[in-house]
């Protein structure tokens, strides 16, 4: 199958839109994957191996693995710190990028990170995995050099030369036969929730758990870097939630909470875990036994804190009624995971605009709907920008949706009269 | 005739990928046991027999033999018997609703139904009324509560209770334990259910109590949990809900095709390696009720997934990467089938000698490792081969102090990936670390250990994938039984055991690679040097 001269432009690169990539180039499409971040990979790719003594199909290695195929594959041009300037459609798309400056030079760059440990502005992020080229990305809202010109250190320690603060802004055009909206989700910011996020320093989100897992491989309270003692995660927070009219579940978070708190578990036994919830959602094929193992480990207590209050020693005071009791409690945790919901993307309401997409009434689009576009052909949606789902469940999407793809500007346009 | 694809299964999932398949230019033969049913006659009158499409009705699939391409399998069509040559199958059954009236202690009769049917009994069009008798003022949903239930289940009852709900003089109740609202719109459905009027009690701590008397009436005592109040309801119907299996029929043929089933029965591991419809043997696929538990959306979206499987491996290489093959030397095979009866991918063919089919190989390099008689090679994976790769990376070793050095054999898969990102993400590695990249665990050879003890190291460490997540699935437990075998033989030798470790990794844990390595690293400067070391 030649497919080599049509063009499908995907807008985002996380799993859902690295995945559609790669089935799309087994088509053989050539495919340009637009990321407005430095690093691709999305939320996923920030997550930890959730395996106990096996795996538990968190699928957070599976993020892993299509980022490294996606980068080798040469039908495949990833373009990161890149967005949208303008799509026109003809008879194909026309595609403008406005790609930010490279202030760091990807072919000269070693990763060694001398820029990143030397910075004094902790101006410089770096990626999550092997698979994110460049590692290190200078961000301009914290870099001296951007404030007043006082700084250039990085580049002038660089041993490769690779930096070059005055960098400019680049454009790329080019046409493209179909558009896949791959945008993902936005994770609820906690801080109006009466949890203190950002005020107690113990209070953490789940994907902030993440990331630490990843880095450290264990639970630790941000306030000392010492293991706590006692955790209370607190799910279904900016999910589930009719006072922010947030009438959704996020679907992941109890697997994900759960396979975490079990990884803590079996790290630190030392370590309790109460489990706040309201109900528990199942995930995977083996859910009902990985459920019961949970609860002979993890204290699961059927409500929701109505408040968290600091107490000595940077831990946390959370109230909540206890209906078997009929009481409230009060019990101290060191550390406090927020479970925060997806949100659709901030980006969607343009996109649903440009395209004529349909999308639900909190802005997630329809992927039932989208597959049979009432706009004409050639775009696409895919992934947890149609809806909260598993890494597992968007990559079993995206090879739905390159398939639709595949179908719409081949197959139909072969059995054409 | 040689079809491109075999499909297995008289339900709505097999017409759903015959029709997706349909829009191509492939051609297929659909075998159904099924041939009275009449939601199924009514599917089969949909197609009429074509070049493209050949349904057999009344039909089993017997035996199958052969792989990818060229899969030939015997067909049992009524009376008859058939052979037919395919170069794909897809196996597409419909799955089994359980209804746990013995989980409540009930029996069907007119006041107590099983979900689907209830469903049955409803009106086809939306906007008809159950015609159900007067006297029906109360019907209670039991979801959840004997064992946990799925949220499309949960979202089938809702629409329900919204349709009952909305003539205006029945009142419905939903009995569950964990609501599974964890799919598009079953939140939101849940709230316009509840604000229709449906009682939803949720059970945490209690049960409710479920007794049916010597006429048949369900009577049920229940205590509200948020203010402890005492209940009672006496149902006019009870609808009990249900355990979703796999088809009975999965057994055998998974049997019959090669495949390995998951806990629950269905074709297909629990393994993220197998997303989507992927199985242990290249060129057969399962799919929707075939592989797990899913609602009828989701089944009817994975026509697309498996006409992709399909179409994909139709236009791919299978030779390419001929190098990274197994291979059996036919003049010293003794012919035990050991192979045969290991390979994870059912890749080994007698014809009348074993050979390997190296387009369904994946080169994982197990059978090589377990050849007794050590007549299967693969590239790269002798003995001498490996021993190379640590000789190229040996330190020197100039510095004074005890440096460790420590073979590590990693999976390609996982750990030789987690090695990269220790170092990407700049975690410190022991000075004498060398590694050794394996296609699967699996393939490390008792040969290979021993082997490596007596070159110039000191410790060995074998990274595995996790348990489950093995691409080759029985890679990673062979060698765990290899490792736990030498172990013991170890102190025998004059070696602390502990020179030998192993442990399982995934690609995207850096942290813990540097971690392994370097406890191990400080377990062997604590008991010394290797005393074989270099007595190759």
């Amino acid at each position: 199958m030649d497919n080599s001269k049509k063009n499908v432009t995907i807008i985002g690169g996380g799993v859902a839109g690295l995945t559609t990539a790669i089935e799309l180039s087994q088509y053989s499409f050539q495919v340009d994957v637009i990321e407005k971040s430095p690093f691709l990979g999305g939320h996923g790719i920030q997550y930890a191996c959730k395996a106990t003594d096996r795996c538990v199909k968190c699928g957070a290695c599976v993020v892993e693995e299509k980022l490294k195929t996606a980068a080798a594959l040469s039908s495949i041009r990833l373009h990161t710190e890149s967005q949208i300037e303008k799509i026109t459609q003809s008879k194909t798309y026309s595609v403008s990028l406005l790609k930010r400056p490279a202030f760091i030079n990807p072919t000269k760059c070693t990763n060694c990170g001398i820029c990143f440990q030397r910075c004094p502005a902790d101006a410089i992020n770096r990626g999550f995995s092997t698979g994110n080229q460049p590692l290190f990305a200078i961000s301009k809202n914290k870099c001296l050099y951007f404030k007043d010109g006082s700084c250039t250190l990085c580049a002038s320690k660089c041993p490769e030369d690779a930096i070059t603060l005055t960098a400019a802004e680049t454009t790329e055009s080019f046409n493209s036969d179909a558009i896949v909206l791959a945008t993902g989700f936005q994770p609820y910011n906690p801080e109006k929730k009466p949890y203190g996020y950002h005020r107690f320093v113990n209070v953490i989100t789940n994907l902030e758990l993440e990331q630490m897992l990843r880095r450290h491989s264990v639970a630790q309270r941000p306030s000392d870097g010492q293991a706590p003692g006692k955790i209370a995660f607190i799910q279904c927070v900016g999910s589930r939630d009719a006072k922010l009219n947030h009438l959704w579940c996020s679907k992941v978070c109890c697997g994900s909470a759960l396979r975490m708190a079990r990884l803590i578990r079996s790290r630190q036994p030392e370590i309790e875990i109460s489990f706040f919830y309201i109900d528990v959602q199942s995930f995977g094929k083996n859910f009902e036994a990985f459920y019961r193992e949970a609860q002979n480990e993890i204290e699961m207590i059927r409500s929701i804190p109505a408040d968290i209050y600091p107490a000595e020693d940077d831990s946390l005071r959370a109230i909540y009624y206890d209906s078997s009791t009929r009481q409230s409690h009060e019990p101290i945790f060191d550390l406090v995971i927020l479970s925060i919901g997806m949100l659709p993307n901030p980006d969607n309401s343009q996109h649903t605009e440009m395209f004529g997409l349909k999308s639900d009434p909190f802005g997630f689009w329809s992927y039932e709907s989208s597959s049979a576009l009432t706009n004409g052909k050639g775009v696409f949606t895919v992934g947890a920008a149609n809806g909260p789902m598993s890494i597992a469940e968007t990559v079993i999407q995206a090879e739905q949706t390159a398939w639709q793809v595949y179908n719409d500007l081949v197959i139909e346009s072969n059995n054409a009269p | 005739m040689k079809y491109d694809s075999l499909i297995i299964g008289s339900g709505p999932c097999a017409f759903n990928i015959a029709e997706e398949l349909l829009k191509t230019n492939m051609n297929m033969m659909l075998v159904c046991k099924d041939q009275d049913d009449a939601s199924f006659k009514a599917r089969v009158a949909g197609y009429p027999d074509s070049t493209q499409l050949k349904i057999l009705q009344d039909a089993e699939v017997m035996a199958c033999s052969g792989q990818v391409g060229r899969y030939n399998v015997i067909l049992r069509n009524g009376q008859k018997t058939i052979s037919q040559v395919v170069k794909t199958i897809i196996v597409a059954e419909k799955d089994d609703y359980q209804p746990n009236f013995a989980s409540y202690q009930l029996k069907p009769n007119q006041q107590v139904l099983s979900f689907s049917a209830m469903q049955a009994c409803m009106p086809e069009n939306g906007d008809e009324q159950w015609p159900v008798n007067e006297d029906v003022k109360h019907i209670l949903f039991l979801n959840g509560i004997a064992s946990e239930s799925v949220a499309h289940m949960l979202e089938d009852m809702m629409r329900l209770c919204l349709r009952l709900q909305s003539s205006g003089n029945i009142q419905t109740y939903i009995f569950t334990r964990n609501l599974k609202v964890a799919g598009n719109g079953i939140e939101s459905l849940y709230h316009q259910t509840k604000d229709a009027g449906t009682l939803f009690i949720k059970f945490t701590t209690t049960s409710p109590e479920i007794v049916q008397t010597q006429t048949g009436d369900v009577q049920v005592s229940y205590q509200d949990e948020i203010t402890g109040q005492l209940f009672q309801l006496q149902p006019d119907l009870t609808v009990v809900d249900e355990t979703i299996k796999p088809n009975d029929t999965l057994t055998s043929l998974g049997a019959t095709l090669g495949l390995k089933q998951d806990s629950n029965g269905f074709l297909q591991t629990d393994n993220v390696h197998r997303l989507s419809v992927l199985t242990n043997r290249k060129g057969i696929f399962t799919m929707g009720p075939s592989r797990s538990i899913m609602s009828s959306g989701a089944q009817r979206l994975e026509a697309r997934n498996a006409a992709a499987a399909v179409v994909k491996l139709l236009n791919e290489d299978l030779n390419r990467d001929e190098d990274n093959k197994a291979a059996i030397d036919t003049s010293v095979c003794v012919k035990c089938l050991t192979c045969l009866r290991l390979c994870p991918y059912k890749a080994i063919e007698l014809n009348p000698q074993p050979i390997v089919t190296p387009e369904a190989c994946e080169g994982c390099s197990i059978c090589v490792a377990e050849c007794p008689a050590l007549a299967i090679q693969m590239m790269g994976m002798t003995v001498a081969d490996m021993m190379d790769r640590f000789q190229s990376e040996i330190q020197d070793a100039a510095s004074e102090s005890f440096e460790p050095q420590l073979a590590c054999f990693c999976c390609s898969r996982s750990a030789a990936r987690a090695k990269e990102l220790a170092e990407t993400l700049s975690f410190n590695l022991p000075a004498g670390l060398r590694i050794a990249e394996v296609p699967c665990a699996g393939a490390i050879s008792l040969n290979h250990i021993l082997s490596t003890l007596r070159q110039n190291v000191d410790a060995i460490i074998v990274l595995t994938c996790h348990p489950d997540n093995c691409h080759s699935e029985v890679g990673q437990q062979m060698v765990n039984h290899r490792i736990a075998r030498i172990q013991q033989l170890l102190p025998q030798i004059g070696l602390d055991p502990e020179r030998l470790m192993i442990r399982s990794l995934a690609s995207n844990m850096g942290a813990e690679f540097a971690h392994i390595l370097a406890e191990q690293a400080n377990i062997i400067r604590k008991i010394g040097p290797n005393p074989i070391k270099g007595s190759h």
